[in-house]
């Protein structure tokens, strides 16, 4: 679960139903759904490395439930272990037109004896645009 | 109840972490307690993922030329600061700060570079966040 510590930026795509999170670290995609369904057994579907997201809607906050990550990722990149136990809850709030404050709780009892919460700010960058960003430099990759 | 980060369906916004943030440990390849100024010429600037690299030429005391590959942030970083390929040509003088690396003495990570005209006068200097 690294979603939110890289340096680069993302962009969320809200489109009828869903929510897409484009991370420019890595190229990735995060797709939430926001039909209702609920979130899949544990192991089904493959745990990935994102897991899978369903969300809903309280008040102004958009409320975030993944699971099904796989067993052997890191929280940061520290290396804070998460096991496929991790079930993690976001809750986003866009505070004011520029800002969007996310309250994250990390469940994993696989790695922690309780659960935690952190909170990551993130401010509005109007006009730009997601860059390409895949690593292309193996002399790094021990390090990640 | 507004039901939207957005403002309407089928948009798209950009957001930027306002926590300096890590890419990978950085901790973990470099000593921040050990930091290098170097000045020299320009070799090559490699405006690659995830970090760019920029090669440069030292003359050390000897008249030995010894060749430093400093790392920088991500291409996509330095891009949005307005650096281009061409922002560093071969040639060009500059002074780079930088944290060395624990497992090489010619690696170092820089922290911020200025850049001479012929003339020994600042012309124009950026920053590297740290990742």
């Amino acid at each position: 679960m690294q979603f939110h510590t890289h340096p680069q930026p993302f962009e969320i795509v809200q489109a009828p139903n869903r929510l897409i999170i484009l991370y420019e670290a890595s190229a990735g995609v995060r797709e939430i759904f926001l039909d209702g369904r609920p979130l899949p057994p544990l192991g089904d579907p493959l745990p990935t490395w994102y897991g899978y997201s369903v969300g809903h809607w309280e008040g102004d906050t958009l409320v975030v439930t993944t699971n099904n990550f796989r067993d052997d990722g890191w929280l940061d990149f520290n290396g804070s272990p998460t096991t496929d136990q991790l079930v993690i809850t976001e809750r986003f709030n866009r505070i004011s037109y520029g800002r969007l404050e996310l309250d994250i709780t990390i469940d994993d009892p696989g790695a922690y004896t309780e659960a935690f919460d952190l909170r990551a700010n993130f401010r509005i960058m109007p006009g730009d645009s997601l860059i390409e960003w895949v690593c292309e430099n193996e002399a790094s990759s021990q390090y990640f | 109840m507004k039901k939207h980060l957005l403002p309407a369906a089928f948009l798209s916004l950009l957001f930027f972490p306002l926590q300096l943030l890590a890419h990978h440990n950085w901790l973990a390849q470099f000593d921040p307690d050990r930091p290098v100024i170097v000045s020299g010429t320009v070799v090559q600037l490699q405006l690659v993922n995830p970090h760019a690299r920029l090669f440069v030429e030292e003359e050390l005391e000897s008249g030995e030329i010894f060749t430093w590959n400093f790392e920088l942030a991500a291409a996509s970083m330095l891009m949005r600061q307005g650096i281009r390929r061409d922002t560093l040509e071969p040639g060009d003088i500059v002074e780079i700060h930088a944290a060395m690396a624990r497992n090489a003495d010619n690696i170092a990570n820089i922290e911020y570079v200025v850049i001479f005209d012929e003339d020994g006068n600042e012309t124009f200097r950026f920053g590297s966040p740290r990742e």
